[in-house]
């Protein structure tokens, strides 16, 4: 009988062993951790380094994935949170706006009558970190370097751009191709950035083609902005120093440093240790760790991140759910509310294709749901005892909620109104691939835009994206007689300069947009993030710049 | 009946453990429905989402507000007919195919042998996977997939069996009286080597419902929202600050594999002579 307990009790050791040794492999899971233990050495290497010169530093917790530092060819999500530490920009994303531009290097525009033609007016006390004085010269020859380049990926916000001229030092004049309402939000991007012409020019910079300055740029920074880049080990850290001959008002921060950490939990660790003093990688699911933690503040920042239902007018993939009365009925028959508490604190829903932030945005009301609508459209439709339809849904999630958790919550919905929804979760890349050849029913998708303004949300709009590049083509939603309404609003928003006509037309397109689309907006979620209370005073947000290092203000 | 008997006879505890275990776990797939208090997929609500353990929900509540107490008995339904039904195919295919192959021997085993060889000298997990993955997740495809990489132990452990079984002079006798060599091997070899097959499919019956687990913690198994324990734990996982939503299928699982590790531990040692002398 004591070998039998004896080994009753070994099985014990060994189930608790078991359950610590899932939690250990939990963490690893959480994002594409290559090789976990070497970061953590290498980050402890760079953490001797730090320099201790008295002045302060900061420390920022991050997978940013940064591919080059050179602002003519950036383009990753983390990208602008560099370009606007080290440089300017003509015009530069309001601080706690999802994209308004304010002036920056300029002081204003005028536009002419053809809305092609902008006319800047420069600051003339502006000075690059070299000393240089920053003229219209430089302003000309970054865009025509950008413009030249047509294979870098910041190409694509540049393209608007017909040709530059400088009447004087302190005027520029843009000529675009065509008439953009978006162009001063294209213009805080980081394709803009205003370089350092002479310095540049000296590393292989060109603005007629052939620039080899970029693998120099990759290693330091050739702006005005207030911070200079001094190293980046990419995949490891990057450092930023305060530029002395910043032309603004001097930060109280000398040296902030992006240590790449591609675990969460590491990233957790590191805040609650204060060996970070932001962790950026967190979504709404793992930031409850960090919640009760002393000095350390749980933040959330608005993003454009929409997550939403696309149900196929090709009556091919699914002849019930193509239709548009039952695709109505779906989007009565969701219960928004809770869909809202699966998303979490920070969450909107937005009534369809404009974000909260963007031009004249609508919201839905979370107490939509009405059930004997629903149920009387699929009466109309002809499907009151129901069907069968496939969600084709992602091993995905959008900043922490799980498409998983979502399916099964609509499934559950839709069961209300006889609709019987079969889950289908495959890989991600698969998903996408099936996308763009638009093969499935009904499927759960995330958007997050290319640059901040209404003007890129028409990739919802009927038509959009004959190659599969965009949802309204996705969808199988083709331009008709009935939609051709809604195609004469967006035109207008496409164009039209005043802000306050683009809001009216926006408003008025969303509610024809109501009417009849082939999706389901469930989410538009916000970006979690926590920052160390005992070292800054505040670490401001923005969906462009991600933190914006300009506002970052020590204790 | 007598043999039931016997084996029961034995002073063995764990092998007891493990039926009760055994026992209990299929009492509770088979009266899931009558035993849970919750629907485990319909009844979801958004207003008791992540309730720690007590009170109506003894296993607390997953992210839908699900009862997990419910979806860990209903969970045992396909966990364990799962692990069942691969455990079935690949003793079925495995006993055929190493029994031709042992009986024939000469060209015909090498060959044989070398087939089952190249299928066991992949990783087992990341073959299953790479098959579930391209056959599309769904329990059929993944129990496929783990019998694909299965049967080759049975089909090895029978070859070596049937080698030396048929030796034996009764197995010459029969030859001798003209029987064919299929009824030779079906009727004499076969059911003389049944015994240490069925304590190897006894042990290898927590292994299978361990890797249909795994299979589905990774996605590959069931689809939601069926409950399946697998599944349930990589649910855990997301909400880690819940401890009970993977705590509790978690040792679920445990105790089933190891239930069913129990029970061949003891079949083997009352089928193995010299052990049973000893007891």
């Amino acid at each position: 009988m004591k070998k039998n307990l004896l080994s009753i009790l070994l099985v014990l050791v060994l189930a608790v062993g078991l359950l610590s040794g899932c939690s250990g492999s939990a963490g690893s899971t959480q994002g594409p951790s290559e090789n976990t233990e070497q970061t953590d050495t290498q980050e402890e290497g760079a953490q001797t380094e730090t320099p201790a010169e008295g002045g302060k530093t900061i420390v920022m917790g991050a997978q940013s994935d940064l591919v080059t530092l050179d602002p003519g060819n950036m383009y990753e999500p983390y990208a602008n949170m560099i370009s606007y530490a080290a440089y300017d920009m003509l015009y530069r994303v309001q601080s706690g706006t999802m994209g308004t531009p304010v002036p920056s290097v300029a002081t204003g525009y005028t536009l002419d009558e053809t809305n092609t033609v902008y006319t800047f007016t420069l600051r003339d006390d502006v000075v690059f970190a070299s000393g240089n004085k920053l003229t219209s010269k430089d302003v000309a020859w970054s865009f025509n370097r950008v413009l030249n380049m047509k294979e870098s990926n910041a190409y694509a916000n540049m393209k608007i751009v017909d040709h530059v001229d400088t009447p004087d030092d302190y005027t520029v004049v843009v000529t675009l191709t065509e008439p953009d309402a978006s162009f001063l939000v294209k213009l805080t991007s980081n394709a803009y950035c205003i370089l350092d012409s002479e310095v540049v020019k000296e590393h292989g910079g060109s603005d007629t083609g052939g620039d080899t300055a970029k693998s120099w740029l990759d290693t330091t920074s050739a702006g005005s902005g207030p911070y200079i880049i001094e190293s980046w080990t990419p995949k490891e850290q990057l450092v930023l120093k305060k530029n002395p001959n910043y032309w603004g008002e001097q930060k109280n921060i000398d040296t902030i440093i992006l240590r790449e950490m591609t675990s969460v939990d590491a990233q957790i660790t590191a805040l609650q240790n204060g060996e970070i003093d932001i962790a950026l990688g967190l979504n709404s699911e793992t930031a409850k760790q960090l919640e009760g933690v002393e000095n350390v503040q749980i933040e959330k920042g608005v993003t454009a991140m929409l997550t939403f239902l696309v149900m196929s007018r090709d009556e091919s993939l699914s002849p019930e759910m193509s239709n548009p009365l039952v695709q109505q009925a779906v989007r009565y028959a969701l219960d928004y509310e809770g869909i809202l508490t699966l998303g979490g604190e920070g969450c909107t829903i937005p009534l369809n294709f404009v974000q909260d932030g963007f031009a004249g945005a609508q919201m839905r009301d979370a107490s939509y749901r009405d059930l004997d609508k629903a149920k009387e459209l699929m009466k109309e439709a002809g499907y009151e005892n129901g069907f069968t339809v496939t969600l084709t849904c992602a091993n995905n999630n959008s900043e922490g909620t799980e498409w998983t958790v979502l399916a099964q919550k609509i499934q559950q919905d839709l069961a209300e109104i006889n609709i019987d929804v079969q889950i289908e979760t495959l890989e991600t890349t698969l998903v996408y691939e099936k996308m763009r050849d638009a093969s499935m029913p009904f499927y759960i998708m995330f958007w997050t835009p290319d640059y901040y303004d209404i003007n890129n949300q028409f990739a919802f709009m009927p038509g959009m994206g004959d190659d599969g590049t965009a949802y309204g083509n996705r969808a199988k939603w083709d331009v008709s007689s009935e939609n051709q309404a809604m195609w004469d609003l967006a035109d207008k928003i496409f164009v039209e300069p005043d802000e306050d006509k683009r809001a009216e037309y926006s408003k008025e397109l969303q509610e024809l947009f109501d009417a009849d689309n082939p999706f389901a907006f469930l989410l538009q979620h916000p970006k979690t993030y926590a920052y160390r209370t005992d070292t800054l005073e505040s670490a401001p947000y923005n969906d462009l710049c991600k933190i914006q290092l300009c506002d970052l203000k020590a204790k | 009946m007598q043999v039931i008997k016997d084996i029961w006879k034995q002073k063995n505890f764990m092998f007891k453990l493990g039926v009760v275990m055994c026992l209990a776990w299929v009492f509770i797939a088979v009266f899931a429905s009558v035993l849970a208090p919750f629907d485990p997929v319909k009844d979801q609500d958004m207003l008791i989402r992540f309730q720690p353990p007590g009170g109506e929900h003894f296993f607390g509540t997953d992210s839908l507000g699900r009862d997990v107490f419910s979806r860990v008995l209903y969970g045992s339904r396909v966990s364990l007919s799962a692990g069942v039904v691969t455990v079935l195919v690949s003793f079925g295919v495995g006993i055929l195919f190493g029994g031709i192959a042992g009986y024939t021997g000469g060209l015909v085993d090498d060959v044989m042998m070398r087939i089952s060889e190249m299928i066991q000298s992949f990783p087992p997990l990341i073959l299953a996977m790479v098959i579930a993955a391209a056959l599309g997740p769904n329990i059929s495809n993944s129990i496929l997939a783990m019998a694909i990489i299965w049967w080759p132990n049975y089909a090895r452990l029978t070859r070596s069996i049937v080698i030396s079984v048929k030796e034996n002079d009764y197995i010459t006798a029969s030859r001798l009286m003209g029987a064919s060599h299929l009824r030779i091997l079906f009727k004499e070899i076969l059911p003389n080597s049944l015994g240490s097959m069925i304590v190897m499919a006894t042990l290898d019956l927590g292994n299978a419902i361990l890797m249909f687990s795994g299979l589905s913690f990774l996605g590959l198994g069931v689809q939601p929202p069926l409950a399946e324990w697998g599944a349930m734990v990589s649910d855990g996982v997301l909400n880690f600050n819940y401890w009970w939503i993977a705590t509790f299928p978690g040792l679920a699982i445990f105790t089933v594999a190891i239930g069913a590790n129990f029970v061949g531990d003891g079949l083997r040692d009352f089928l193995d002579p010299r052990m049973r002398r000893r007891a």
